[in-house]
């Protein structure tokens, strides 16, 4: 599982001034769906609604059928990951593996089953060897697929990614796209990395003002000039060669 | 209030601090006999030989040099270097310096050290100057072999209300992160302020403030982050658990033997004696 | 501000430990009750913050010398008093650790003179002036006034704790003419930095300040709470000071005449001799080698020999032990 639907959701920090308005969408389970748009365009807040961080939308938010309430939170956050932009909040425990076991634990899985899946998650993201390696002392790269492992943990059915690449090394970067692409969960990656979104995602979600502009094939979105450049975005850079 | 009219440049101070919290984290991360000790021998241990310490008179100088000992070995012994340490004496220094001072001017009673006719008070200055530096000494063998997660461990076996331990661990993963946007945002404003050596005062409330609001977004995204893994009200920060060793115990009560011996035996004068 | 090990005596830290210790368990139960759980995550990065923002210097205006932040009233006007009590602890915890500032035994005592007053007192100097509504003019009077005040509280410790340790001749006048001015500066400048940070958030976000929302007074210390929590400290302080100074009057006659106005200085009724008893009760086994003035260091010359003879052999064993281990896992 790991379906997502969204039914006239509108969304506002401070009254009258709304920043989601009126979206409506679907995600099936194990989609890729990549999320672009400018700054500002309400990304990171829809992807906030969907694990109850964003509280007070009018609308129906439903993940598996389960209506995004305070009361279903708990069930809701445990199979859907939130990794953010900022590797330095997600992480807050002093050592990788502490952090990555953070989430089993409180889910109150046994002790061996935590171990069991800090190994696993910390395998899956190539990341073994800084079990017990200070926070402090990794760097960007490092930080941000620690922070992919501490939501792989809980094994989630969707993962909600926040500018995965942003501040990697190119290395890094490929790296990332690989991990990504080999787990099996629903994505929705935000982004303004849109080579990375040709990379991953099959659907693409245009998003201005709040508003869904565009929704459907990557290959279409990502191609069509007029309407990237009309919504302050360009092509994607393998695309910008040829045409130019 | 710490080191009030010092006229450092801002940057070198915070760097500097973000160099020695590294280096000892290094020291800590070294494969050494004293980093296996068990966290709380050597908190115990510390903290005894402290009390120790400055319980000695004023007037005991032997006695105070006979405590040199425990800090002479361990540095030997683990591998330590005593520059690095003695360079951290000088924040504490000063006070006591400066308070151990006035009393060979008010205490002028005769008295005889090695030999020598001084006044008692410089005996007892210099008493108190070598237990500023011992006790220095002591915590720094304790530190730089000892995590501060694993002190944390030594501190919750002795029940430490576990709100207090989360925001120990909490404060030390993020104080790093902290001083280097701290260094960022001064250096920032010192390159635009050239020959300034400090922050002037009409942006006094906006730079520091930025960075607490700032601060505040983060603590509120760390929230976010807790309460996405399942975090509500409660919960144990440390769930490591640090194995009891035979070496240990003997180690704990090896030292404490040696410091009630030296408290009470005047070590120094009775070696001295023999050859004497 | 932060005192060193070496400046205080064991009874004493004691004394300081239990007061901090028993603030401690207040403030724990307070956070806890408040079941507020963002305030773990919210005290931890403003520890944090606080921590870095000690090492910026502030310049004075017209004085060209730089003054730095404490902190404890400002995080008492954001946390409240119990939360920022906390906080600092686990601070200065974190300083006497990694830095060396301050030390573990007098760690009692440090929080005592920065945390608790400036949290405590700090906040309820706060609510003194927060009643009836919050303004920038407020604010920045609270600040101020709490800095001050707490610093003076706390500088005025220093001066009873170190007296009261044995370690120093300095008479407590003297002392204490030293210590109040300086930190009546002190206080001023750290002030002055913290009226402009919390005005600076009450203009930005008014909502993070303590006591900004009126309605939620049942989190609040009342100040009757306060006062009884000051009492018992002050209750305790002064009787740990007084079981000491009781068994030797000879300490706090001699304060006394400090401040009477005799000049004459008389080595019978030093504060040593409190201190010396003190060791007596400290050490577990009876004192054999020294009593009284007649120090028995200075005796012979056979302590420098026995102190070199000693470190010889220290030097030479560790070296062995170095040795022999390097052996061991080559």
């Amino acid at each position: 599982m790991g379906q997502i639907e969204i039914r006239n959701l509108t969304f506002a920090y401070k009254k009258g001034a709304d920043i989601l308005k009126d979206i409506s969408l679907s995600v099936a389970p194990n989609e890729s769906v990549g999320l672009v748009g400018a700054n500002g365009a309400g990304k990171s807040t829809l992807l906030k609604v969907l694990v109850g961080l964003n509280m007070g939308f009018s609308g129906s938010v439903m993940i598996d059928s389960v209506p995004v309430e305070k009361k279903t939170l708990a069930g809701i956050r445990q199979k859907t990951g939130y990794v953010f932009q900022d590797s330095d909040s997600q992480l807050f425990m002093t050592t990788v593996g502490e952090d990555v076991a953070f989430g089993p634990r409180n889910y109150g899985l046994s002790e061996s089953e935590v171990r069991a899946r800090t190994d696993a998650a910390l395998a899956e993201t190539g990341i073994t060897h800084l079990k017990d390696r200070t926070i402090m002392k990794l760097s960007g790269g490092e930080k941000k697929l620690a922070s992919i492992a501490t939501i792989l943990s809980m094994e989630p059915e969707i993962l909600l990614l926040d500018e995965p690449s942003i501040t990697l090394d190119p290395r890094n970067r490929r790296n990332i796209i690989n991990i990504l692409n080999r787990i099996q969960a629903t994505k929705i990656i935000a982004s303004h990395d849109l080579d990375m979104i040709m990379d991953i995602c099959s659907r693409t979600i245009l998003m201005a003002g709040g508003k869904i502009i565009a929704d459907g094939p990557t290959d279409q979105i990502l191609r069509d000039r007029e309407l990237l450049e009309g919504n302050s975005l360009e092509l994607p850079l393998r695309l910008q060669s040829g045409s130019r | 209030m710490r080191g009030t009219m010092k006229n450092k440049s801002p940057m070198s101070k915070i760097s500097s601090a973000i160099t020695e919290i590294q280096r000892i984290e290094d020291l800590q991360k070294r494969d050494q006999w004293l980093n296996r000790i068990h966290p709380l021998v050597k908190l115990a241990c510390t903290c005894f030989y402290i009390v120790c310490l400055v319980s000695f008179h004023p007037y005991d100088i032997q006695g105070v040099l006979s405590m040199g000992l425990y800090p002479l070995i361990l540095f030997m012994a683990g591998d330590l270097s005593i520059t690095d340490c003695l360079r951290r004496v000088r924040i504490v220094l000063p006070l006591v310096c400066l308070i151990g001072l006035f009393n060979p001017i008010f205490d002028r009673t005769p008295m005889l050290l090695f030999g020598f006719v001084v006044r008692a008070g410089f005996v007892s200055m210099l008493t108190l100057i070598l237990k500023g530096v011992f006790a220095v000494l002591s915590s720094y063998i304790l530190i730089a072999s000892t995590s501060i997660e694993n002190l944390c461990y030594a501190m919750s076996l002795l029940h430490l209300p576990g709100i207090l331990i989360t925001e120990i661990l909490l404060i030390y993963r993020y104080v790093g992160l902290l001083l280097s946007e701290t260094e960022r945002i001064t250096q920032a404003y010192s390159l635009r302020a050239p020959g300034q050596k400090g922050v002037h005062f009409k942006v006094w409330g906006s730079l520091a403030g930025q960075l607490l609001l700032r601060s505040m977004d983060r603590a509120n995204d760390v929230f976010d982050s807790m309460s996405l893994r399942g975090y509500s009200s409660d919960f144990r920060y440390i769930k490591q658990y640090v194995r009891w060793r035979p070496s240990d115990i003997i180690y704990l009560a090896l030292w404490c033997a040696v410091f009630l011996f030296l408290r009470n035996f005047p070590l120094l004068l009775l070696v001295g004696s023999l050859f004497i | 501000m932060h005192m060193a090990d070496a400046l205080v005596a064991p009874a004493v830290a004691g004394t300081m430990y239990l007061c901090s210790a028993g603030a401690a368990t207040y403030s724990v139960k307070k956070v806890r009750d408040m079941a507020d759980p963002k305030k773990i995550p919210v005290m931890g990065i403003m520890g944090a913050f606080v921590f870095a923002t000690q090492m910026i210097n502030f310049t004075i205006p017209g004085t060209g010398s730089s003054g730095h932040l404490c902190g404890g009233m400002l995080l008492t006007g954001l946390l409240g008093p119990c939360g920022a009590f906390l906080t600092m602890i686990s601070v200065l915890l974190i300083q006497c650790l990694l830095f060396a500032d301050g030390g573990l035994l007098a760690l009692g005592c440090n929080v005592c003179n920065m945390a608790f007053y400036g949290c405590f007192i700090g906040a309820l100097i706060w609510r003194l002036f927060m009643k009836g509504g919050m303004t920038r003019g407020k604010i920045i009077a609270a600040s101020i006034v709490g800095s001050v005040v707490t610093l003076q509280m706390g500088a005025f410790s220093v001066v009873i704790e170190t007296l009261a340790s044995g370690i120093t001749e300095l008479p407590f006048t003297a002392f204490l003419l030293a210590m109040q001015p300086i930190h009546l500066a002190i206080g001023t400048v750290e002030g002055l930095i913290t009226a402009a940070v919390l005005s600076f958030v009450y203009s930005a976000r008014p909502e993070l300040l303590y006591c900004s929302d009126t309605s939620a007074s049942e989190n609040r210390l009342s100040v009757g709470k306060t006062l009884a929590i000051i009492g018992v400290c002050a209750a305790l302080i002064g009787g740990g000071l007084s079981l000491f100074a009781s068994s030797y009057p000879d300490g706090l006659e001699w304060s006394v005449e400090r401040i009477t106005g005799s000049t004459e200085l008389d080595a019978e009724g030093s504060i040593y001799e409190a201190a010396g008893s003190v060791q007596e009760t400290t050490s577990l086994l009876p004192d054999y080698a020294f009593k009284g003035s007649e120090s028995a260091a200075g005796t012979s010359f056979s302590g420098i020999v026995g102190g070199a003879i000693v470190a010889l052999v220290c030097i030479g064993g560790c070296t062995a032990f170095r040795f022999y281990k390097k052996a061991q896992t080559a």
